[in-house]
C-alpha cells in the first residue's frame, strides 16, 4: 500500500520559481501523470519526489505499508531521469548488474530479471554490447530496464517515451499498463498526450510552475473546457440565420453545408436542444464532442499564458543548485 | 555492501584485461630491448680507426681500433687521415697533438682516456721506486666506521630504493588524479548521478569511489614497481653482478605499503570532493585545485637527500606529507618505533578528517548542474559545514 501526497510544494532556482505552490496526492496502484510544456516545473516536482532536491516550503508525505515517512524508501521505487544517466563505455549487462546490486539484488536475480526484461524489450542479443553502441531508442530501453528489475512498488518516469519510435512507445506503453495491473504504482510525465490520454488515471497539468488542472481525464476536461460541443448532421442544408435564433444554442461553427458543432447555452439541457432543433431541420446526426487531451493542453496553456505574464527565465529545472 | 560494489565496480572501470595484458607485453618487451641495448650498441657503435705515433705500447679503449705507428710514418699517417684513419694521435714535447678531419663527438671521450694514458706514461719515466709510483697511480682508500648498528644505510641503493618509491608514488598521485577528475566529470556531464543518488547516499557513493579508484592506484603502483625491479635484476645480471637485492627488510616493504595505501586514501578523498564541484572540465578554475596533491611529494622529494635532517623528521610525522616522507626515511634510515606510531595515528586522523570534509564537498558539487559552487561556500563546507547521510 503506497499513497504520496504532496502540500502546497515550492522551488525556487535563483529568482525562477519553479514550482509554485502545487498539491495532490498519488493512490497506490494508480498512474499519475505530470503535464506541461518545458519548464512546466515537472521536472522539479520529479526531482524533490525522489529526494534529489528539496523542496523550499510545503510537505511531500509517503504512506508506506502502513508506515508514514518524509522520504521515499531507496528500494521501493526505481526512477527514470529526464536527462538519461548510465555509464556509456559499459555494456546493458555490466550497467543493469551494477545497478542491481545497488539496489540490494542477489546475482541469481539479477540474471534472471536480465534476461526476462532484455527479452521483452528486444535487447537480448545486445546485451554485451557498450551503451554508447546503441541507439537511442535502445539506451531509453535500457534505461527504463534499470528501473524495474528490482519489481519496485513505485515508478517515478521523466518523460519515459522521449526517443522511441512509434511501435517500442506502443511497447512501453502496454508495459506501464500491465505493471498498473500488478499493482505497480507509476508516476509520469510526458508531452505524448495521445499515450497519455489512454494510460493515465490522473494527470496534474502545470504551467509555469502553477496548478491549471488536476483529476482523471474527464474532471481535467471539464475544468479545462466546460462548455458541451455537439456536432450534429441535418437532413437538409441548414439556414445559419435559423440557428442563431435559437435560444438553446450559445455558439456554433459551419463545418458543412449540412453539419455544425455547436455549444449549449448555460441552463438549457440536451433534450431541450434536440427539441429547438428538430424545429429548425430533421437531424440526421447528433453527437457530443469529447475534445482529446492534445486539444485540452493547449487550450489550458494558451489560456494560462494570456493570465500570466512571460516569464523571462523559465527554463530552471535542469538547475539543481 | 554498497561500499564494496561500488569499489569493485570503479576498479573494473579501469582494469581492463586486455589492455592490462598488452601493457604487461610492452613492459617486458622494453624491459628485453634496455637489457639488449648495451650489446646492441657495441654491435652497430663504429670502432674509429687511431694511429698512435709513439714508441710506447698503446692503450686499449673501447670503440676504438688503436694502432702504434713508428715516428718515421708520422707523415703517412697524416695523409691519410679521412680514408684510413679517423685520428692520428702524436706526443710532441709533453703534448698530446691529435689530428682529425673534423671535429666529432666520438673525440671528447676519446681525449681523456688518452690524456690518462700519457699521464702514466710520464709517471713511469720519473726517478721513483716502485712503492711511490703506486701511492702516485692510486687514489688513497676511505673507510667509514659507524658506532651504532644500523645508524646509517644510506648507500647508493638505498637511495635507489627511497628514489623508486617516490616514483611509484607519483605514478599514484597522478593516476588518482586522473581516473579521479574523468570518472566525476564525466558522471555529471552523462548525469550518471542522477540515477546512482536515487539508488545510494553520496556517502556510500564517495566512500566507494575511493576505495575502488586507490586501489586502481595501488595495482599501478605495484604493476610499475615489479617492472622497475625486474628491469634492475636484467641490468644487473647484463652487467656481471648477479640477482640485485632490495636493500629493504619485508617489515619496511610492508609498512611502506600500508603508509602509501592510506595517502592514497588522502589524496583521492580530496581529489573525489573537489572533482565534484567542476562542471565543465575544460574551462573549470576549480580545476587547479586538483594539483595540490601533488605538493607534499614536490616538498619530499627536495628533503629526501638528508633523510636523517630536522626537515625530513617533521615531514614524516606531519600527516599531509608522512603518507611519502616516512616510506623515504625508513628505506634509508632507522626510525625509533613511536615516531612511526605517532605518524600513523596522525596520518589515519587526518584521513578520517579529510575524508569527512571531502564528502561534504562532493555533496554540495554532485548535484550542481550548469553552474559551480562559490569559492567561500566551498571554504566553508569544507571546513564546516555538516554532511548528512
Amino acid at each position: 500500500m503506497l499513497r504520496i501526497s504532496a502540500d502546497h510544494i515550492e522551488k525556487s532556482y535563483s529568482t525562477v520559481k519553479a514550482v509554485n505552490g502545487i498539491s495532490f496526492e498519488v493512490q497506490s496502484g494508480q498512474i499519475f501523470a505530470l503535464l506541461g510544456p518545458n519548464g512546466a516545473g515537472k521536472s522539479s516536482l520529479i526531482r524533490m519526489l525522489v529526494g534529489l532536491t528539496r523542496p523550499d516550503a510545503g510537505t511531500i508525505r509517503i504512506e508506506y505499508k502502513g508506515e508514514e515517512l518524509n522520504a521515499l524508501p531507496q528500494r521501493c521505487y526505481g526512477y527514470l531521469p529526464e536527462d538519461r544517466g548510465l555509464y556509456q563505455d559499459k555494456t546493458v549487462r555490466q550497467n543493469l548488474t551494477y545497478i542491481g546490486k545497488l539496489r540490494g539484488m542477489a546475482a541469481a536475480d539479477i540474471e534472471a530479471a536480465l534476461i526476462l526484461w532484455c527479452t521483452r524489450l528486444d535487447l537480448l542479443e545486445k546485451m554485451d554490447d557498450n551503451l554508447n553502441k546503441l541507439s537511442k531508442g535502445n539506451q531509453q530501453k535500457v534505461q527504463l530496464i534499470s528501473c524495474v528489475l528490482h519489481t519496485p512498488d513505485l515508478l517515478i518516469l521523466d518523460e519515459p517515451f522521449s526517443g522511441l519510435d512509434p511501435v517500442n512507445q506502443e511497447h512501453v506503453l502496454s508495459i506501464l499498463t500491465e505493471l498498473k495491473q500488478s499493482g505497480t504504482t507509476v508516476i509520469l510525465s510526458a508531452h505524448q498526450m495521445a499515450l497519455v490520454e489512454r494510460l493515465a488515471d490522473q494527470m496534474l497539468l502545470l504551467n509555469k510552475g502553477e496548478l491549471v488542472a488536476q483529476g482523471s481525464l474527464a474532471q481535467v476536461s471539464q475544468q479545462l473546457d466546460p462548455k458541451q460541443w455537439f456536432e450534429i448532421s441535418f437532413e437538409q442544408q441548414i439556414n445559419s440565420q435559423a440557428l442563431e435564433q435559437l435560444s438553446a444554442v450559445a455558439d456554433f461553427k459551419t463545418c458543412d453545408s449540412d453539419k455544425i458543432q455547436l455549444t449549449l447555452t448555460t441552463g438549457y439541457n440536451v433534450s431541450q436542444l434536440l427539441q429547438q432543433l428538430t424545429s429548425v431541420a430533421e437531424l440526421a446526426d447528433f453527437s457530443r464532442i469529447q475534445p482529446s487531451l492534445h486539444q485540452l493542453y493547449l487550450t489550458a496553456v494558451q489560456q494560462h499564458n494570456q493570465q500570466k505574464p512571460a516569464n523571462p527565465i523559465n527554463n530552471a529545472e535542469g538547475d539543481a543548485a | 555492501m554498497n561500499l564494496w560494489t561500488i569499489a569493485v565496480f570503479e576498479f573494473q572501470r579501469y582494469f581492463k584485461w586486455k589492455q592490462e595484458i598488452i601493457s604487461i607485453g610492452l613492459m617486458l618487451l622494453s624491459l628485453v630491448l634496455m637489457s639488449a641495448w648495451p650489446l646492441v650498441k657495441t654491435w652497430l657503435d663504429n670502432d674509429y680507426k687511431v694511429a698512435l705515433v709513439s714508441s710506447v705500447s698503446a692503450p686499449k679503449i673501447s670503440g676504438f681500433t688503436i694502432s702504434q705507428i713508428p715516428a718515421d710514418s708520422a707523415e703517412t699517417a697524416l695523409a691519410g687521415i679521412g680514408d684510413i684513419w679517423d685520428l692520428v694521435v702524436q706526443v710532441q714535447d709533453d703534448k698530446l697533438v691529435m689530428t682529425a678531419e673534423s671535429s666529432a663527438s666520438w673525440q671528447d671521450k676519446i681525449t681523456p682516456e688518452l690524456k690518462n694514458w700519457l699521464q702514466k706514461q710520464r709517471i713511469s719515466q720519473l726517478p721513483l721506486s716502485v712503492e711511490q709510483k703506486e701511492i702516485v697511480n692510486n687514489l688513497p682508500e676511505t673507510q667509514l666506521v659507524f658506532l651504532k648498528k644500523d645508524s646509517a644505510k644510506q648507500n647508493k641503493e638505498q637511495q635507489m630504493v627511497s628514489g623508486g618509491l617516490l616514483i611509484l608514488l607519483g605514478i599514484g598521485v597522478f593516476s588518482g588524479f586522473g581516473f579521479m577528475f574523468t570518472a566525476i566529470t564525466t558522471e555529471k556531464q552523462q548525469r550518471v548521478t542522477e540515477q546512482l543518488l536515487t539508488l545510494i547516499s553520496t556517502k556510500e557513493w564517495i566512500d566507494g569511489k575511493i576505495l575502488g579508484i586507490s586501489l586502481f592506484c595501488l595495482k599501478s603502483m605495484v604493476t610499475t614497481g615489479l617492472f622497475l625491479y625486474l628491469m634492475l635484476q636484467a641490468v644487473s645480471l647484463v652487467k656481471g653482478k648477479g640477482m640485485f637485492v632490495l636493500p629493504i627488510t619485508a617489515l619496511e616493504l610492508t609498512s611502506a605499503l600500508l603508509f602509501v595505501s592510506l595517502g592514497l586514501l588522502l589524496i583521492n578523498s580530496f581529489m573525489a570532493g573537489f572533482a565534484a564541484t567542476i562542471d565543465d572540465p575544460n574551462h573549470s578554475s576549480r580545476s587547479i585545485i586538483m594539483f595540490l596533491p601533488t605538493v607534499p611529494l614536490g616538498i619530499v622529494f627536495s628533503a629526501m637527500d638528508n633523510a636523517e635532517g630536522t626537515l625530513m623528521h617533521i615531514l614524516s610525522l606531519f600527516p599531509l606529507t608522512s603518507f611519502a616522507a616516512m616510506p623515504m626515511r625508513m628505506a634509508s634510515v632507522s626510525v625509533p618505533w613511536w615516531e612511526w606510531v605517532l605518524s600513523l595515528i596522525l596520518l589515519i586522523a587526518c584521513l578520517f578528517w579529510l575524508k569527512n570534509a571531502a564528502s561534504r564537498v562532493f555533496e554540495l558539487g554532485i548535484r550542481m548542474y550548469g553552474k559551480e559552487p562559490e569559492w567561500s561556500q566551498l571554504l566553508k563546507t569544507f571546513l564546516f559545514a555538516r554532511v548528512k547521510d
